[in-house]
């Protein structure tokens, strides 16, 4: 290895002094007043509180819903029949898998229509799941009681048991109440994100493009 | 009672004995596949679903896929290896 900790500081002296030297032509250039940078906040956060022991122990979800996609919505109504509520629940936020999932019970319950099939291979060998159309929808007031929403419709794969899983282990929120666990946020939707998560305070933040964000 | 699985199972082998003929010409556009023949090509899932749902409606039996080769799995590492939750 080339280079000593005294050359790496050394280095990074001479960097600052160069900064601090830009920044000072700057001012000048701009009559003795420093340059104001303005960027805008291109970000919508969500953020979200539990706590060291919950986020360990329950992992970081955020609170989503489950819809049926539009053209299946407009076929019922055209038809009279009843449209199915959206499912709200608790979504993790994976970032080892590849496409968003949704809860098989969550798809029974919605009614959704199969489109395919996927065979994944794993600890527990291969596996058959189905794979539905749903709208995904991920919204939260800000502070100053504004909503922002996410949404989008896309080809998701059905996890089975989600919710025998976490009822088996127990899985509560902070207050004891029941999870109801609706699917797996992955790379796809995560692509368009920022992930913080502070591991020592419990808490998580997604920040998501405003470009992707819907206003009422 | 229609098996789900069972009729995307056949048409998914009609797709695949028809893929590379699909490839030549609708290489990258989603198709809709219904009693073992493709019924209509479209640029996303979303107006393949839309086409397929006006015509057969919710009950399904048709497949939706993407016209390529070397499809790519969805899958959860986590979820998987049943890492996600332990005790």
């Amino acid at each position: 290895m080339s280079g000593s900790k005294h050359d790496a500081d050394k280095r990074q002296a001479e960097h600052r002094a160069k900064q601090k030297l830009k920044r000072k032509d700057a001012v000048r250039k701009s009559g003795g007043t420093p340059p104001v940078t303005t960027v805008p906040s291109a970000w919508v956060k969500f953020e979200y509180n539990y706590g060291p022991d919950m986020l360990q122990g329950f992992g970081p979800h955020v609170i989503a819903e489950w819809a049926v996609p539009d053209r299946y919505a407009a076929f019922l109504a055209l038809n009279n029949r009843p449209v199915p509520p959206p499912i709200v629940g608790h979504i993790l936020v994976d970032t080892g898998a590849s496409s968003t999932c949704i809860a098989e019970e969550v798809a029974k319950e919605l009614g959704l229509t199969q489109i395919d099939t996927v065979t994944t291979y794993g600890a527990h060998g291969g596996q058959t799941s189905r794979v539905y159309l749903a709208k995904f929808r991920l919204s939260v007031r800000d502070e100053d009681g504004q909503i922002h929403t996410v949404e989008q419709e896309l080809a998701t794969m059905a996890i089975h048991d989600m919710q025998g899983l976490h009822d088996a282990m127990g899985v509560r929120q902070s207050d004891g109440s029941p999870v109801r666990p609706v699917g797996l946020l992955g790379r796809d939707f995560l692509r368009h994100t920022r992930l913080t998560y502070h591991g020592t305070e419990g808490r998580f933040q997604i920040a998501v493009s405003k470009a992707l964000v819907r206003q009422p | 009672m229609i098996d789900t699985n069972t009729v995307i199972e056949n048409e998914k082998k009609a797709f695949n004995a028809r893929l590379a003929e699909m490839l030549k010409e609708h290489g990258g556009e989603f198709v809709v596949f219904k009693g073992g023949e493709p019924v209509g090509f479209f640029p996303d899932t979303a107006s393949a679903y839309g086409f397929a749902m006006d015509k057969y409606g919710p009950e399904g039996g048709f497949l939706i896929r993407e016209v390529a080769e070397g499809r790519l799995q969805v899958a959860s590492l986590t979820w998987h290896l049943g890492v996600s939750h332990v005790r």
